[in-house]
């Protein structure tokens, strides 16, 4: 049989340019902030270039400019091959892609300047999050009306991903941001105190759980079989992982408020919870690490590979120290010090960026219609700078904090506080430096990918791209539910 | 807190926990075998029909 | 074969059920821990002597919002003796039930906040958001010179405090009527002075502590 359909590759291609501009973007604030902590006279006393009005651009400009755009790319990517089928809803696939750039740009132009709820990795203002649901309701349309009409009967793995992402977010986003509004600029939430609290952490650790992990997991599922160039582990596995991450997750937000007013037993469970949780987080590293059994050969040749292999170390290593900080001894050491930013970032610059650096760098020639990534010693050059940048920046982060946590609980003999709080401060402002240096690598490296993908996208800039056709699959005898009409 | 609440909770977990041990038995069923290892080869289709 | 199609198998062939079946596996844990809490506190009198934030206040707190304070400052000293010694008596939730939102904050590049009301001197902390490093010469925190020069809007205050009064807080009318009085001539620097002077102060006001903050057994010792 042959057809005529095409995937639809050109949202894809919006998406992987976006996703590389915002990266930049997102991190060199994050370079800025940084430098910030060493030296404060950079703040230059202007208020929208001061630290705080400018941190939440940073983790803003990352995880939803950033990561969204790389995973509603690879996501649209994704869910068209795996289900042999073209994008559905083209029109407001498109306006996803606008509508998100909108919702992002807005974001970053007004939380400088004040316009802000305040409520951590969910700072934008009502209008803005109004924008945010519109287009998250939209992609979900788009993803699942494209599942409805795909030809292959069984919905793959990394889809049930995407479609937790999606559902969960869009959850999470509006419980999180009810507000009544005081004006366009300004809002109070109708939650207060212990409860705002509350749900501000389920919102703030289920963004990691279903924004930075089941979203990127989904990405994991597709890239890593096809970049290894094995089939996935195991299967059935991966159904097991999925039902158990997702269930579990939601419940371990409390324990980012243990031995505060919050109530005991929320933080009991909270704790309990993240320690369940290591399970499928290992089962999800385990399944991916070990699909390039056989294949690991491809570490010497293929850099896009080894980005994947090592943000699946880093999955498995940071999941294993969030359940652990989520241990009542441990977390009141590591509470409030910057333990928690080394935590953060071994997640995001070592998981989710390398996931989503390596699906880029096996998704981008695909889509750009070449046979490979221009440079390849570009993507050496960058793996080794985001590596060495990943290694600076988390030990000494974790450095800092275990510092910061024992200098603060540090008594003499009769029970009183040795050190006064500054101390603290000066211990650790030669890891700040490094931190900084850190930092200032991984830009770098994103610098070095942008300037490999404009080279690897000629063809596309002139229009030159022969569209990839939609296989279709043989019909299979007994297909429940039937199978889609191949003549559309 | 109501009391009740806790019940509740402890049913919850006991039929996630009960619904997580079915998954786990129905997923390791032997039939499901050579659907699985079908599927774990979809991400390859788009590499070999580029190669 | 065509039995084995139905049950869980189902949930991975149509896009449908597998939406909802995710649907109902995340909800479970945010309804669980969330619906109880959001039930006692809308059951709980709050303490005689945990009043609203007056319209000074509260402006300041709303700088203090605005500028982002909670990324370096906590405002929730936990129950741990390092910490009590340090910051003063543990935070009870009672505290922050008119925080909207809440500034527990999740880091401390500076010192928790929640009890720092009365420990420096107002002209102390006018310098200090100023400029930092005049008090403290190591300090990494910014300066927020521009506080001193933006003058308070009146009107504006009266716009919030009625939307707080719409979702609970209880404001009088005299409260309001009041309010733009209270703010004439203020700068916001002023405003989050007298807002920051007034952390932690609440409580004790009256000398008379909840019977939970007076239960040594309540604090965790010290490893």
């Amino acid at each position: 049989m042959q057809t005529t359909e095409t995937y639809n590759d050109y949202i894809v291609r919006l998406f992987l340019l976006a996703a590389a501009v915002w990266g930049i973007v997102g991190m060199s604030i994050g370079v800025l902030v940084a430098a910030q902590m060493a030296w404060p006279a950079l703040n230059f006393d202007i208020s929208w270039l001061t630290f705080s009005r400018l941190r939440p651009n940073h983790t803003f400009g990352v995880i939803f400019a950033f990561g969204g755009s790389a995973l509603m790319g690879t996501c649209y990517y994704v869910v068209q091959r795996t289900g042999h089928t073209r994008l559905a809803l083209p029109r407001l696939a498109n306006f996803t892609f606008w509508g998100w750039q909108l919702a992002c740009f807005l974001a970053m132009a007004t939380m400088p300047f004040g316009i802000t709820q305040s409520k951590e990795y969910a700072e934008p203002e009502w209008p803005i999050d109004i924008l945010i649901a519109v287009v998250w309701v939209s992609f979900g349309a788009v993803f699942f009306a494209t599942l409805a009409r795909r030809r292959i009967r069984h919905i793959y793995v990394a889809n049930w991903y995407y479609g937790a992402f999606i559902i969960a977010v869009a959850l999470l986003h509006i419980v999180n941001n009810l507000v009544l509004p005081v004006s366009l600029t300004k809002s109070y939430p109708i939650y207060s105190g212990v409860v705002d609290a509350m749900v501000q952490w389920w919102y703030g650790h289920n963004a990691v759980a279903f924004f930075l992990t089941a979203g990127f997991l989904g990405m994991m599922y597709y890239f890593v079989p096809r970049q290894a160039e094995q089939p996935l582990w195991s299967y059935r596995f991966s159904i097991v992982n999925f039902w158990a991450l997702i269930s579990v997750y939601m419940w371990a937000g409390s324990h980012h408020l243990i031995y505060t007013a919050l109530p005991d037993w929320v933080q009991s469970v909270g704790t309990v919870f993240s320690l369940v949780l290591l399970m499928p987080s290992w089962g999800s590293a385990a399944n991916g690490l070990l699909t390039f059994n056989g294949s690991w050969h491809k570490l010497r040749t293929d850099p896009a590979a080894k980005f994947m292999v090592i943000s699946l170390v880093f999955y498995g290593a940071s999941t294993f120290e969030g359940s652990m900080m989520a241990v009542k001894s441990v977390n009141e050491l590591s509470h409030y010090t910057d333990w928690t930013i080394a935590h953060v970032h071994s997640g995001s610059i070592g998981w989710v960026a390398m996931i989503t650096i390596g699906s880029l760098y096996a998704m981008a020639p695909r889509a750009l219609g070449q046979p490979q990534m221009y440079s390849r010693n570009g993507m050496e050059l960058h793996f080794w700078l985001h590596v060495i940048g990943l290694l600076l920046y988390v030990i000494a982060m974790w450095a800092a904090g275990v510092t910061e946590g024992v200098m603060w609980r540090a008594t003499d003999a009769n029970g009183a506080l040795i050190y006064p709080f500054i101390n603290s401060l000066l211990a650790v402002k030669p890891l700040y430096v490094i931190r900084f240096g850190g930092g200032l690598m991984i830009v770098a490296g994103m610098v070095v990918m942008a300037w490999n993908l404009w080279h690897t996208a000629a063809d596309a800039r002139k229009n030159l791209i022969t569209p990839i056709p939609v296989p279709i699959p043989e019909p299979e005898a007994q297909q429940m539910p039937p199978p889609l009409s191949a003549a559309r | 807190m109501n009391p009740l609440w806790g019940h509740l909770i402890g049913i919850i977990t006991l039929i996630s926990m009960l619904s997580f041990i079915g998954v786990w038995i129905w997923v390791w069923d032997r039939r499901h075998l050579p659907k699985y290892d079908a599927l774990a080869r979809l991400p390859l289709q788009d590499q070999e029909e580029h190669a | 074969m065509a039995s084995g199609y139905r049950y869980f198998e189902t949930v991975e062939k149509h896009a449908g059920l597998l939406g909802i079946g995710i649907a109902i596996m995340v909800s479970l844990g945010g309804l669980a821990e969330i619906t109880p809490l959001f039930i006692r506190a809308q059951q709980m009198a709050p303490p005689a002597n945990v009043k609203p934030y007056d319209a000074l206040r509260l402006a300041g707190k709303d700088i203090y919002v605005r500028e982002g304070c909670y990324l370096c400052h906590s405002q929730m000293i936990r129950a741990l003796v390092a910490e009590t010694e340090r910051y003063g008596h543990y935070s009870v939730a009672e505290e922050s039930m008119y925080d909207r939102p809440h500034q527990w904050g999740s880091k401390r590049t500076g010192p928790d906040l929640a009890r720092v009301g009365g420990k420096y001197s107002d002209d102390w902390q006018r310098q200090h958001l100023i400029n930092p490093r005049k008090t403290e010469l190591e300090s990494n925190m910014p300066g927020y010179p521009w506080l001193a020069k933006e003058a308070l809007d009146p009107s504006d205050i009266l716009a919030r405090m009625r939307t707080l009064r719409r979702l609970g807080d209880p404001y009088t009318d005299a409260d309001l009527a009041a309010a733009p009085a209270a703010l004439e001539g203020k700068t916001a620097l002023d405003a989050l002075v007298a807002y920051l002077q007034g952390l932690g102060t609440t409580l004790s006001a009256n000398g008379t502590l909840p019977d939970a903050m007076l239960d040594p057994s309540a604090l965790e010792p010290a490893p």
